[in-house]
């Protein structure tokens, strides 16, 4: 689905991430870890397309690293920004249908709605609200929804649960098994270690803007490499 | 005597309503691409001179012409943005103000080399009628500048809210970033924005020509009102730029009868001032401007 070759990504001058290469399988959930600051939004990033990039990304057989955002988005590659990142003054609704702006997910908005709001039923009560005024967890919820409305090949996520009460992290992990359950591929970016690793296939380690580590979720929960990248060490 | 003062407050508000019309599609550009736009009082003066200029050569009543310049100037808009405004989008806000104040001053100077310095007028059968109730009487022309400014006010106000396009534009403008990953072409809708806005710009110029003769450098006085409408409603708020717009005009019109002609521009930078001070936002304005059309 997704195979990444030699990408870096530059903020301005300053180079954040060095030669990255992965790949991720259709269905298929993958976890990047590291510690903060090790260039994991960056990689994100660089994949959407927000920030300079050079190297080789293959998305469902097609190069993607010469795209702006919006072509990349619509071809099918979306991600749940950190920190959300909803349109605050908007409603929950309108969230939902701009995140269906592309034309062929147009086509299908109400649908999608539904299934949005079957999946969340929080959204549905909450959906001519302001999304600046939803609490923490609703919010995440209304940017997941966001995302699913696009009718995405793979989802990216971004700390999903940076924030949240432990209630509303065990109903984002409890998402993104549906999510993964339907099939479609995933990766994840994840403070919470463990969680991630439990809901993953594989998973890579990224330390200092290298990815330094990768292999089965089963496995590298044990190693013990993981814990000095986590630490930074 | 009181018809008096109902001639002052009803002309005042219409006046401020074509003020609305101008400030409006400058405070879209601004809450959709950022971008401070100092020549966009010379894009009213250029929507003026194509009036003319059209009115001249057709001999057709300038209201006629409107739908025609409004058009024209839309175009001019997608071109202008194309040539040059996305080329400034994130940039530092010096570059900003010299490329807009620069463009200003190359319209100015076009317009001077085409049409000279002269005051120019036209006339039109429509506008010479004089309409008469309560005990006042209003240039027709001014009334039917301002229902076109409020009409057209009222239709972005819906396109902003329901289509897709306008609820683009008002998301570029709360996360320019996020929209984009929503598979927004932002670049694309910063140009249709700045064609709306000279659009806007350009059909105040086209009602204005009835009104008042036209010359090279009226777009000064007239971005300098702009931009302080839209401060006062608060910078990215279409219904700010509206009250601000009827404000302004009132309060020009109130303050040339009872304090003097020179004095008007002191009066309304006191009462911009003034609220400003109790409103760093604006009236309407929320902090980042994220409130297009919302
Ligand atoms: N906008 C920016 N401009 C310049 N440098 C940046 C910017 N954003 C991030 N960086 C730098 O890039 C590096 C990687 O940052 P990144 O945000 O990708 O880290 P992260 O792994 O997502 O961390 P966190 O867990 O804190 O979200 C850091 O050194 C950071 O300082
Ligand atoms: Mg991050």
């Amino acid at each position: 689905m997704l195979k990444i070759e030699a990408l870096d990504a530059y903020y301005g001058e300053a180079q954040a991430l060095y030669a990255a290469s992965l790949h991720i399988d259709e269905g298929e959930v993958v976890s990047v870890l590291g510690a903060n600051g090790a260039g994991k939004t960056t990689l994100i990033n660089a994949l959407s397309g927000t920030i300079d990039r050079v190297g080789t990304v293959s998305f469902d057989g097609q190069r993607v690293d010469r795209l702006p955002p919006h072509v990349i988005a619509a071809r099918g590659l979306v991600q749940v920004p950190e920190g959300r990142r909803l349109f605050n003054f908007m409603s929950v609704r309108e969230n939902l249908e701009l995140g269906a702006y592309s034309p062929h997910a147009r086509a299908h908005v109400a649908d999608n709605i539904d299934k949005v709001f079957s999946l969340m039923p929080r959204l549905a009560e909450r959906s001519g609200q302001m999304a600046g005024s939803l609490s923490g967890g609703e919010q995440q919820m209304c940017a997941i929804g966001r995302a699913m409305m696009a009718m995405p090949k793979m989802i990216m996520f971004d700390e999903p649960t940076l924030g949240l009460a432990p209630i509303m992290v065990d109903m984002v992990f409890k998402l993104l098994n549906d999510i993964k359950a339907s099939g479609l591929t995933i990766l994840l970016v994840e403070q919470n270690v463990k969680h991630a690793l439990a809901v993953s296939d594989r998973a890579y380690v990224i330390e200092n803007g290298r990815v330094v580590l990768g292999g089965d979720a089963a496995e590298l929960i044990h190693d013990p490499q993981l814990k000095v990248a986590y630490l930074g060490g | 005597m009181t018809a008096i003062y109902i001639q002052l407050v009803v002309s005042g508000l219409l006046l401020g309503g074509i003020y609305a019309l101008v400030s409006v599609g400058l405070t879209m550009i601004f809450g959709v691409s950022r971008i401070k736009n100092f020549a966009h009082g010379d894009l009213v003066m250029v929507g003026m001179y194509l009036t003319y200029a059209l009115t001249t050569w057709t001999q057709l009543d300038p209201y006629l012409l409107v739908p025609v310049v409004t058009v024209a100037l839309f175009g001019f808009g997608l071109l202008l943005s194309f040539a040059l405004i996305r080329r400034i989008q994130g940039a530092p806000q010096v570059a900003q103000i010299f490329a807009t104040v620069g463009l200003g001053l190359v319209l100015q100077n076009a317009a001077l080399m085409i049409f000279g310095a002269d005051f120019r007028t036209t006339n039109s059968e429509i506008a010479g009628n004089v309409l008469r109730f309560w005990g006042i009487s209003l240039p027709l022309s001014l009334f039917i500048a301002f229902v076109v400014s409020m009409a057209v006010i009222a239709c972005l106000t819906v396109f902003l809210r329901t289509s897709m396009v306008g609820k683009a534009m008002r998301a570029i403008a709360q996360d320019r970033r996020a929209a984009s990953l929503m598979s927004i072409d932002v670049k694309f809708i910063d140009m249709l924005t700045f064609g709306l806005g000279t659009a806007c710009a350009g059909l105040a110029g086209a009602l204005l020509v009835p009104l008042y003769p036209v010359y090279p450098t009226i777009g000064a006085n007239l971005v300098l009102i702009s931009f302080v409408v839209v401060i006062l409603g608060g910078l990215g708020s279409i219904e700010g730029a509206l009250i601000g717009g009827l404000a302004i005009g009132l309060i020009e019109t109130l303050s040339g009868f009872f304090i003097g002609s020179e004095m008007r521009q002191m009066a309304y930078f006191l009462v911009f001032i003034a609220v400003l001070l109790f409103r760093p936002a604006g009236l309407f304005g929320q902090r980042g401007s994220e409130t297009l059309g919302s």
